[in-house]
This record gives C-alpha cells, structure tokens and sequence, in this order.
C-alpha cells in the first residue's frame, strides 16, 4: 500500500496533491496533509493552493508567525486572492502586530472593497490601536451591524465629535431598539454630558433588557449621585459590584456615595474590600487615603496615599 | 486552482471589539439653559491704547523642539512705587540659539497709561524667564520681585527710589517655574517656596517624535513632562535682610503654580502647588517649622476618579460665600478644571461637574482668577487658554473664558456675551483694577505675541470696595460680610499661572452702600477688624493697627 501510495505521489501533479493534501486534512490527518502540500511545492514553489492551505493549517494551530510566511508566499503567487490577505492580517493581529495587520486588510480591502466583514475586522484593529479616525473611515459603506455601530460610536466619542456621536446613537437605537449595549450607549452620551437624569431611562431599559449588564448599573448610580441622590446611589452601586465583584469602578462609587452620606468608615471598609479585588490599580488607595484622613487615622491616609503613587508610578 | 479547507472559520474568530467604555477624554457637560440674568460686563484690550508696548518671545513660533518652549510665563501687576496705581512687570522667555532674544519688561502706571521705565529701573535682564512672584522681602515697604528662569533665578530688591537691583539667587541652575513668598514660621521674614517643572537638560532630553512620551495624537512633537526627570519644590527660610536658606525640599513631581495662603484657617499659611502629568500638593503647614503633604487626603491632589492631572494655574477664592477659601485650578485639554470646594476643616471635594465649569474641557487652560468681575458679591471665574503644540493650527490659539457665578454654587458662561472673541495661545494672567475705577481688569501674556490688557467695562452700577493691606500681607485672608453675607478672598504672591496679583483684593457690594464688617487674618495670626465701612473706597489696613 505505501508503494501504491509513494507511485501516486510520484506521478501526481501539484494541484492533485493539494486536493489530496485537502481531503486528509478535512479527516484531521493533518500531517499528512502537510506532507503532500509540501510535496506539491517542490514541483511548483508558488502554488497557491498548497501555500494558502499550510498557512490556513498554522494559523488554525495558532501558529501565526509561520501562517503568515505561509500566506505571504500564497499572496505574492497570486496578489488578487483575498482570503491569503485577510488572514495574514488575522495571523499578524493575534501576535499583536497591528501595523502588520493593518497593512495586510489594507491589501485585502483593495481586493474587495465592499467587503464589510473586512472593514469591521480593521475597524476592531484600529479600535484596539486607538487610531479612532481610521475606525470612521473604514466603517464608510460597512455600518450594517451593531458591532459596527457601536465601534464608530465609542470612536467618534473619543475624537470628541459630540454632534455626530449623538446622531449615531439614534441611528442605533432605531435600528437595534432591543440592544441593550445600544441602549447603555445613549444612556453614557447622555451621562458624559451632564445631562444625568435624561440619562436614566436609557440606563433602566438597558438593565430590563439584560439584567446581568453590570455597567448600567454602575453608571446608574453614578448619575444618581451627581444628582445628590446618594441612597438610591448606593444601590446601583451594590447591584454592578453584585454582578461583576472585581468592578473597582463600581467599589469606588458606593465609596464616595458613602462618604457623601457620612459613612466614611463603610467607603472605607468599601474601598479596603477594592484593594484586595483589584490590588495592582491605584484609584481606591487614593481614595482611601481621603477617608482615612476624615476618619482621623493619619498613618493609614499616608499608607494609602504612598500606595496609590507607587501603583500610578509602577503603571 | 485547488480547493481550500476551513473558510467558515475565518471570520468568527477574529470578530472581538474593545468591550467597555470609552472613559478617555473628557467630553464637554452639557450647558444649561441661559439664566436669563443680565451681566453688565464687557471687556476691551486697551493694551496698545495705554502704552503696554512689548514682545514675547516663547522659543518657537510655529514649532517647538523642547518642552521649555512650550510653557510660557508669568505677569504681575504690583505697585512697585506705592503710588496707589498698580504697575506692569511683564516675564519674558528667549529662543534656543538666540539668547539675546526677550528680555522682561516694567511699565509704570502713570494714572491709567503706562510708560516703558524697563532700562530706567533696572529691569533689562535677558534670560529664559518663567514666573515671578512678589513679596517685601527686607521690610522697607516696597515689594521686591523673585523671577523664575530655565538658569539661574533672580531677586530684584526693589530700591525704594522706583527702581530693582538685581541680586543672583544662590542656587542651581534649573529649570524653576512657581514661586511664593510667604512667613510660614511667623517670625515676621518673608520665606519662600520655589518649584521646578523639570530636570531639564537639553542635551539629554530625546528629540521631537523620538520616544512614545514625544507623540501627540500620532504627531511628533516635543517630550515630556512625562518621561522627563521630575523637578520639585524648595522652601527657603528668609533672614530679613534678602537672604535665604534652604531648609526643605519636596520631589518627584512636575510643578508649576505656587501659592501660599491658610487653606485650613488655622493662622498659618500653606503651599497649594500644580501639579502638571503628576499629583498636586498641598503642603499643610504643621505651626512647628514643617509641613506635612497632604493632596490626596484633602482632595486636591487628583481628579475626582483618583487620576492625576495636567494642573497649571490656581486661584483662590470663596466662590460659595460661607467664609472659606476655595480653590479652582486649571488642567490640561481633554480634562474639566477643579473646582475644589472648601467644605470644613481644610478637607475639599471637587464640584466641578455641578458647578456648570465642565463645558469646556477642550482647552488647555492656564492663568485664572477668581474675582468678582461685576461687584455683584460672587467671584466669577476667568480662565486663559493655548494649546502647546503650535503644529496644532486650529488648537492652538483659543478664547478666554469667563464664568461668571449665578449664586447657589452655580457658574455660567458669559464669555461671549462679554466681548472675549479673540483667540490667543495664553498662558500667564493678572488681576488689578489698573484704572482705579473700582472693577477688576485683567492682564494677560499670549505666546509670541503681544500683551493683552482687557479693560473691565462695567456697567452694573454695583458698588465696591477694595482692601488694601499694608506690610506683610502675604496669604493673609479679608472676609467682608455685607448683607449678613461673608466673602472671603486672599493675599497671594502667586497665584493664576506663575503670576501675581494686584495687591487690592476687590469685593463687591451689589447693591450695598457699604460693608458690615471687614476682617482681615494676617499671616501671622492676628486679626483686624473694621465695621461699618463705607463703599466705593479704597480700605488701606496694616497689620500693627
């Protein structure tokens, strides 16, 4: 039988090899797989198929660096192959290599330039770099989903375009009237405004719509607390830390809400219970160091205070 | 072309967005509607008109390569010849490779117009200055000045015959910024705090666009503070006779504004100091010598979410009229100000959001005053900005603000309303009633240009009254009570962006004939008082009386 197969492998051509080299990989007989790929590009070094099908292997296994060999050999035997660049740019995002990664959709895009699963991709890649200009002009054509939306809206959000962030919002909450992101967004627009109680409802309908949604909560109560209702504060507070116990944002609000009421050994015991959730982050220690000095206890402020500069410092 | 396994997987698992918030950049709070309330306030630049002819030179005009081109200086208006009209005294920087460039400027106030007496008074001086303080440092009556330079420091000693001599400070050759007299030992002698923004050396510090502290929003442009090496602050103990000694040292921090007054109204005066890209301190004075920092426990050190802030200028104030001292500080783009309000034992929360102030956090604010622009009996709320970056073509020059105060812990910007139009890239600014007219004008430095003098024209027809104090005065804190209302307001020898304030601290009477009561706590602790005092009228008080 091995000479059977070793005559075929001798007399078969490369594009034969690649098919065969397929059909093993698609039983999860990856190694022979890979051998008959191989095989074909000794014959023929640049043949797609086989190229694309090692890099598309490597890249399954999590071997990005060798995918992307792999792959931009693919893309040089045929620069029109869309799927050899995209997934470059997959292999060289997951390393971290976001440049890289760019370069490779940028590539890609002039192959298809309608692609949206594309420019949603890019977009998650210029989120993440924080070139949120780019995120605008990629998401040009794509915003067909609510991924989209909500990436152009944090986007134009942080290049402090308030105007267009807004009308975005309410193109979303038209479209996705049962998200319950969709919704927080409007809220947080509404909160980074100042404008805290037309915040609210938003928040309420984000909560009904998904209950186990933390950051409702927590900017909830937020809102409350700039409105100086700092009871019904400490309740959304407790709900969001509730949810997710190490949301040292969450731990920080009740703190001051707390505080607010004259509980200053609650926001300290509050803040105390942040420190050990979420022991590297300096935001409760500076806090802690006010309510320790309020409480009188002069030596446990400084401590918080060193502690929450050498975390700053550390960052 | 062959067949190719796996697409289906391609795009499932590459689909991850950023999750969470976008808690960056603060985003301007929306205004409220416009109270409606008439503001009788409009201002004039009546620099050129009055004589204040004079150049800043700020390193580069169109780009700067280091930091120290960036940050500009400080103004004072101070009455060098007590002659009861406040005068001009203008901080100049230079020009990497040209240091002949720049020079300081003193103009004298010659009843309302002002007359160049810079060479005539001894005042020539070259060099690369940043702030300047002023204090009476020999006790002769007149106010000497300390200016701050990238190089040595210098002590004008005012001579009393309405010029300065010029005394080399003995220190290192830094890079100082803020500076403040103050008598925190009450032995009668002015002391003095100096802080530096960075260990400076230009010929370590990377170039522009070298490093990720030397980017801005992917522009090269000049590094730092961060990445820098941290200055710090220094305070001198003063012998009387204008010399000084070291006797403690603060570091780790980039600091600018310096300002001394009693911050937890316990007869002595403290050091506020901003912070820039580091916290900001605020060093209690303990009553035995030493001082205990203590920002981050009485809430001044940070933003309200524990982050540290791009702090450049302070005023002080009692924005809330309840007899205590508040504080506003101005912060770097992208953030809101403070507004720290004094709420009982030195200890202050941040009411910034509240107060109607978060509206416009897209400048990088500078100088500021809190002052009561229309004598109604609330301090208002004035503000200089400037990016730092002149590459920024759109950002860089800016309007002043002007926020003038509703009562009931609430501001409104009136900016616009008050004829403040023009765009400068600002950095230091003064207060004084330059005119004797009996409102607060403003002085203010715009980068590479010419001085700004916005001439207060108001036409509330409120009445007023100005407290001057005589001798040392220096963080000392006059309460005036009007209507069964107390408002207080301080003595500083720096404060808004490395500047100093006319002497006469201004209060308004509304519609008042006079004032209760007037209460002045000096530095040292003691006290004087007057009652019934009538208005419109310049109240000079001394210390011994």
């Amino acid at each position: 039988m091995v000479w059977v197969l070793a005559f075929w492998m001798w007399q078969a051509g490369p594009d034969d090899l690649a098919e065969q080299g397929r059909e093993l990989a698609a039983a999860g007989r990856m190694e022979e797989a890979a051998a008959l790929w191989r095989k074909a590009l000794v014959t023929v070094p640049n043949h797609y198929g086989s190229l694309f099908n090692l890099g598309f292997m490597a890249w399954q296994q999590k071997r990005d660096a060798a995918a992307v060999e792999w792959f931009a050999r693919a893309a040089r035997a045929q620069p029109g192959e869309f799927n050899a660049l995209y997934l470059a740019g997959s292999a060289s995002s997951r390393q971290g290599k976001s440049a890289e990664a760019i370069g490779w959709w940028r590539k890609a895009l002039a192959v298809q330039p309608t692609n949206s699963k594309l420019r949603q991709a890019m977009a998650a890649e210029y989120t993440r770099a924080k070139r949120f200009r780019e995120v605008v002009e990629v998401s040009e054509g794509a915003l067909d989903s609510e991924a989209m939306y909500l990436m152009v809206i944090v986007a134009r959000r942080a290049l402090g375009e308030v105007d267009q962030t807004a009308s975005l919002v309410n193109r979303a909450l038209e479209r996705f009237p049962d998200s319950a992101r969709v919704q927080f967004e409007a809220g947080y627009d509404l909160h980074r405004a100042g404008v805290w109680q037309r915040s609210m409802p938003y928040f309420d309908r984000a909560i009904a719509l998904d209950p186990a949604y933390e950051e409702p909560h927590y900017y909830r109560g937020d809102a409350l607390f700039r409105q100086d209702r700092h009871a019904a504060a400490v309740d959304s507070f407790l709900e969001a830390i509730r949810i997710r116990p190490g949301y040292t944002l969450a731990r920080v609000g009740l703190a001051r809400a707390y505080l607010a009421t004259g509980k200053a050994a609650q926001a300290a015991e509050t803040l105390e219970e942040a420190t050990r959730l979420d022991p590297e982050n300096p935001q409760p220690y500076a806090l802690l160091a006010q309510v320790y000095f309020r409480l009188g206890d002069l030596n446990k402020a400084q401590a918080a205070k060193v502690l929450a500069q050498r975390l700053r410092a550390a960052r | 072309m062959s067949k190719i396994f796996g697409l289906w997987l391609i795009f499932g698992s590459v689909m991850a967005f950023a999750q969470g918030m976008a808690t960056q950049g603060a985003a301007p709070v929306a205004r409220p509607a416009a109270s409606g309330r008439p503001f009788a306030i409009t201002f004039k630049d009546v620099a050129a008109e009055v004589g204040l002819g004079a150049r800043f030179v700020s390193g580069g005009e169109t780009s700067k390569r280091y930091i120290v081109e960036a940050n500009g200086t400080g103004v004072a208006f101070t009455d060098f010849d007590n002659d009861g009209w406040d005068d001009i005294f203008l901080v100049n920087s230079s020009a990497l490779g040209t240091p002949a460039a720049g020079g300081n400027y003193l103009f004298r106030n010659d009843h309302g117009r002002f007359v160049d007496v810079t060479a005539k008074a001894g005042m020539q001086r070259k060099g690369w200055g940043n702030g300047v303080c002023a204090g009476d440092v020999d006790g002769d009556g007149f106010d000497d000045l300390f200016v701050t330079y990238w190089g040595a420091n210098v002590l004008f000693r005012n001579t009393g015959k309405g010029g300065f001599r010029a005394e080399a400070w003995p220190d290192r050759k830094e890079w100082s910024t803020g500076c403040a007299f103050l008598d925190y030992d009450h032995d009668g002698h002015l002391d003095l705090a100096v802080a530096r923004y960075v260990a400076f050396d230009l010929a370590k510090t990377p170039k522009a666009g070298a490093a990720a502290n030397c980017q801005w929003k992917g522009m090269a442009v000049f590094c730092g503070p961060r990445g820098l090496p941290f200055g710090g602050l220094t305070l001198y103990k003063g012998k009387g006779d204008g010399t000084f000694t070291a006797v403690q040292e603060w570091k780790d921090f980039y600091g600018f504004t310096v300002m001394a007054t009693d911050l937890n109204e316990d007869g002595w005066t403290d050091l506020y100091v901003a912070g820039d890209s580091s916290p900001s301190l605020l060093l209690r004075n303990l009553g035995n010598g030493k001082f205990a920092e203590l920002g981050a426990e009485t809430g001044v050190a940070f933003s309200e979410h524990g982050n540290e802030q791009g702090g450049m200028g302070i005023a002080a104030g009692d924005f809330d009229n309840d007899g205590r001292l508040d504080l506003f500080k101005t912060n770097f783009a992208g953030d809101y100000p403070n507004l720290y309000r004094d709420i009982g034992g030195g200890v202050f929360e941040d009411v910034v959001m509240k107060a109607g102030l978060a509206v416009n956090p897209q400048y990088v604010g500078w100088g500021t005053g809190l002052v009561d622009f229309d004598n109604d009996g609330w301090l208002d709320v004035f503000q200089v900005n400037g990016h730092v970056f002149p590459e920024l073509k759109n950002e860089y020059r800016n309007p002043r603000l002007l926020y003038r105060n509703l009562g009931g812990g609430r501001f409104e910007d009136v900016s616009m309303a008050a004829g403040l139009t023009e765009k400068a890239s600002s950095r230091g600014a003064a207060f004084a009633d330059f005119d004797n007219d009996g409102d607060v004008d403003v002085l203010i430095m715009n980068m590479n240009g010419v001085p700004t003098l916005l001439r207060n024209e108001n036409r509330s027809g409120n009445g007023w009254l100005q407290v001057r104090l005589m001798g040392q005065a220096m963080g000392a804190v006059v309460t005036v009570t009007v209507g069964g209302r107390s408002q207080a307001q301080t003595v500083t020898s720096q404060s808004s962006f490395l500047s100093h304030n006319g002497r006469r601290l201004g209060f308004g009477l509304g519609s008042a004939k006079g004032a209760e009561r007037v209460k002045v706590v000096w530095p040292d602790g003691r006290t004087t008082e007057r009652l019934d005092v009538a208005g419109n009228q310049v109240l000079a008080l001394e210390a011994s009386k």
